[in-house]
C-alpha cells in the first residue's frame, strides 16, 4: 500500500538523521526518501516515478549545495507529475524574497523555520499529507490511523465508503 | 578764472572748490544769508517730502539714508556733498532720500524763491550752480556703479560661499555615515566576540556530555555481556558518514541479495550492507525473533547516531564560537604580527554557509606578519568573500592567494562569475552594495566603499579587475602600517 512518499532534502547529514527520526510515525504508511542534494533528489523523484510511487509531501532545506530549494520547489511545481506534491520549507536560512518566489511560483504549503519541535514537523506533516491523500485519487481509509482521521473518514462517507472520487 | 562754461569741465577745480565758489557767490548775492546751527540726528527732509527748500551745508555731513526691508540703508554720507535737496528739487519730485544730519550742521536754507531770485540777479552763480548740479550728479552715478560692481561682487562670494558650505555639508555627512557603520561594526563585533565567549561553557558541556554518555552507555553494554544489539552503538559512532545516493544503492544491492526490500532498507538503515552479515547475525531467527533482535540494534543504532550527531554539531558550535571570538576582536586595537591568512580563515569558516557548493582555492604564498587591525582586516575579507560568493551563486570557484610585496602583502580574492561590467569598475568602490535574502553576515551590507576605507587606512590600496568569468580584487596592505606602532 506504500504508494505516496515522502521526500526530504538536507544536505547536513545530522539535520536529515533527525528529521527522518521524527518521520517514523509515518514509517509503514509512506516512504520516507531523503536526498543531500538537489540533483540526488531529481533521481529519487525519478526512480520513484519507476515504481510508480507518487511523490506526496517535499519537505525541502532552502540552502543547498548547487540549487537553492525554493528553485527546486518551482521545478517541482512546473512538472505535472510532482506539481500536486505538497511543499514545505523546513529551513533557517530563507529570506523574505525567496519565501515569497516560493509561495508565488512553486505554491509553497507551509514554512517550518529551524530548529523545528517533534510535534510541530509531525503536525504540519500530518496535515499536508491529509490535503494530499483528499486531492489526489486514492483510497483515504489506509490513512485514517496516521494522518486526520476524523476528516478522512468524512471524507470517504462522502465518498460512499468507496475511497475513491468517482 | 570763473567765468564762462569752460568752468565746467575744468578738472583742475575739484568739486569742494566748485561747491565752495558756488555757496560764495549764493551768500554774496542773497538777499539774507542766516547760518543755522543743526545738532546731529535731526532729520532735514524725510523721504516722500516735497522739497521746497535746499541747505547749503556749511560745516558737518549729512547721511542720506532710506528704510529697506525694515532696515536703514545708508546711500550716501561722503557723496552727500554740500548742497541738500538740490536734485530733489530739480527733478521736481518728491525726496527720495531722507537726509539726517551725521555731525552737528551749519547750515544755511535757501527756498525755492530766494534761489531763484539770487540766480537771476547773479550770472555767475547760475553757472556754478549747473556746474554743481552736474558734478553732484556724476558722483551719485558713479557711486551708483560703484555699488552695482558692490552688489556683483558680494554676490561671487556669496555663491562662493554657498558652494563651500555644501561641498562641508557633504563631506560631513559622509563622515558621519562612515563613523555611524564602523560604530554599528564595533558595537556588532563585540556581540559577536561576547556570543563567542558565552557558547564556550555550553559547548564544552555538550561535548563533555556526549562523551561521557559514550562512555557509560560502552561500560553498560559490556555489564550486560556485550549483546549483538549494543555493537550497532559503536558502529554508529564509528561509521564513516555516506551519501544518500549511496545509501539507496546499497539498499538495491541488499535488496537483490535478500529478495526483500524493506528488510534491506531497514538492514542497511543500520549499516548491514551485505547479505552474508544479515545471514551471521540474523539468519535462522524465526520471525518474531527477528523483529525483536532487529528492533534493539535500530535502537542501539540510533543512539549511538544520535551521539555521533551531538558530538558533530556541537564541534561545529565550537568551531564557530572559536571563529567569531578570533575575528571579532577588539576592532579598535592596533596589534602586530597578524597574519592576514589566519583572519581568511576565520572568515572562511564563518561564512561556510554562503560557500556551499563553491570550490574554495587556497594558494597561500609565504606572507610576511604585518600591523594592522585585525578586526577591521577581516571586515575586508567578508565583504570580499561574501561579494565573490553571491556572485557564484553556488557553482564555481573562490580562489584566495596570499603573496609577499616589498614592503607588505598583497592578498587577491577571485572567482570565476558573471563579472562585474566594464561601465561599473570605476565606481565599483562608490557604491554601497547590500546584501541579499536577509542572511546572517557578517559585514551586512557595508560595501566595497568601507573596504577601501579600512584598507586605506591601513596605508594600502584595492584595486579590481574584472572580465565575465574572472573577477579579482586585490588588497594590498604594507607590512607597517601608516597610524600603527612600529613594528619590532
Amino acid at each position: 500500500m506504500t504508494e505516496i512518499a515522502i521526500l526530504v532534502v538536507e544536505d547536513e547529514p545530522e539535520v536529515r538523521d533527525a528529521i527522518e527520526r521524527d518521520l517514523a510515525p509515518f514509517q509503514g504508511y509512506f516512504r520516507i526518501e531523503a536526498a543531500d542534494d538537489v540533483a540526488d533528489a531529481r533521481d529519487v523523484v525519478r526512480e520513484l516515478a519507476t515504481e510508480g510511487i507518487v511523490v506526496g509531501l517535499v519537505l525541502c532545506d532552502h540552502l543547498l549545495p548547487g540549487t537553492l530549494g525554493t528553485d527546486f520547489l518551482v521545478e517541482l511545481h512546473g512538472d505535472a507529475a510532482t506539481r500536486g506534491a505538497r511543499k514545505v520549507l523546513l529551513t533557517g536560512q530563507a529570506g523574505l524574497e525567496d519565501t515569497i518566489r516560493a509561495v508565488n511560483e512553486a505554491g509553497l504549503d507551509h514554512y517550518v523555520p529551524k530548529p523545528w519541535t517533534a510535534a510541530g514537523l509531525q503536525g504540519t506533516v500530518r496535515e499536508q499529507l491529509t490535503e494530499f491523500v483528499l486531492e489526489g485519487d486514492v483510497d483515504v481509509l489506509p490513512y485514517v490511523p496516521v494522518l486526520d482521521g476524523p476528516r478522512l473518514v468524512a471524507a470517504a462517507a462522502d465518498r460512499g465508503w468507496e475511497g475513491r472520487r468517482t | 578764472m570763473g567765468n564762462g562754461l569752460s568752468f565746467f569741465f575744468d578738472a583742475d577745480v575739484t568739486g569742494v572748490e566748485v561747491e565752495r565758489r558756488m555757496i560764495a557767490e549764493l551768500e554774496r548775492t542773497l538777499a539774507s544769508a542766516e547760518r543755522t546751527r543743526v545738532p546731529a540726528g535731526t532729520r532735514l527732509v524725510s523721504h516722500g517730502d516735497v522739497v521746497d527748500r535746499i541747505w547749503i551745508v556749511l560745516e558737518g555731513e549729512v547721511q542720506l539714508t532710506r528704510e529697506v526691508d525694515g532696515r536703514r540703508v545708508v546711500f550716501h554720507q561722503q557723496t552727500a556733498g554740500r548742497l541738500v535737496g538740490l536734485l530733489a528739487m530739480a527733478r521736481n519730485e518728491p525726496a527720495y532720500f531722507d537726509t539726517t544730519a551725521a555731525t552737528d550742521l551749519t547750515v544755511i536754507a535757501v527756498t525755492l524763491e530766494e534761489l531763484d531770485a539770487a540766480l537771476r540777479a547773479n550770472p555767475i552763480l547760475d553757472v556754478h550752480f549747473v556746474t554743481v548740479l552736474l558734478r553732484s550728479l556724476a558722483r551719485r552715478h558713479l557711486r551708483a556703479v560703484e555699488l552695482r560692481v558692490e552688489v556683483d561682487r558680494l554676490n561671487r562670494d556669496l555663491a562662493e560661499d554657498r558652494d563651500r558650505l555644501r561641498r562641508a555639508l557633504s563631506e560631513l555627512e559622509r563622515a558621519q555615515t562612515r563613523l555611524v557603520e564602523q560604530d554599528r561594526m564595533a558595537t556588532l563585533g563585540q556581540l559577536a566576540a561576547g556570543i563567542g565567549h558565552e557558547l564556550n561553557n555550553p559547548v564544552a558541556a555538550l561535548l563533555r556530555a556526549a562523551a561521557f554518555l559514550t562512555e557509560d552507555l560502552s561500560g553498560l553494554a559490556d555489564d550486560f555481556g556485550g549483546g549483538t544489539a549494543w555493537g550497532f552503538l559503536h558502529r554508529a559512532l564509528d561509521r564513516p558518514p555516506i551519501s544518500t545516493r549511496e545509501e539507496r544503492e546499497q539498499r538495491r544491492a541488499l535488496a537483490t541479495g535478500i529478495g526483500d526490500p524493506d528488510l534491506a532498507r531497514r538492514l542497511v538503515a543500520i549499516g548491514i550492507t551485505d547479505a552474508g552479515e544479515y545471514e551471521r547475525r540474523f539468519g535462522g531467527l524465526a520471525a518474531g525473533e527477528l523483529e525483536a533482535a532487529l528492533a534493539a540494534a535500530e535502537r542501539c543504532h540510533a543512539i549511538g547516531l544520535s551521539l555521533r550527531n551531538i558530538r558533530s554539531a556541537a564541534d561545529r558550535i565550537g568551531g564557530l564560537a572559536g571563529s567569531l571570538r578570533s575575528y571579532a576582536r577588539d576592532q579598535s586595537e592596533m596589534t602586530l604580527g597578524v597574519d592576514v591568512r589566519e583572519g581568511i580563515e576565520e572568515t572562511l569558516r564563518l561564512l561556510g554557509h554562503e560557500l556551499r557548493g563553491i570550490d574554495v582555492v587556497r594558494e597561500y604564498g609565504p606572507v610576511p606578519a604585518i600591523a594592522a587591525y585585525p578586526g577591521q582586516v577581516n571586515q575586508v575579507w567578508t565583504n570580499l568573500i561574501h561579494n565573490a560568493a553571491r556572485e557564484l551563486a553556488g557553482q564555481g570557484t573562490l580562489t584566495v592567494r596570499t603573496a609577499p610585496v616589498p614592503g607588505g602583502v598583497q592578498v587577491e580574492v577571485a572567482d570565476t562569475g558573471p563579472g562585474i561590467p566594464a561601465a561599473h569598475l570605476d565606481d565599483v568602490f562608490e557604491l554601497s552594495f547590500t546584501t541579499h535574502g536577509g542572511r546572517v553576515d557578517f559585514g551586512l551590507g557595508l560595501g566595497l566603499r568601507l573596504c577601501r576605507d579600512i584598507v586605506e587606512r591601513h596605508g594600502g590600496s584595492i584595486e579590481v579587475q574584472s572580465v565575465p568569468g574572472d573577477t579579482r580584487f586585490i588588497v594590498t596592505l604594507p607590512v607597517e602600517s601608516p597610524d600603527g606602532p612600529e613594528a619590532p
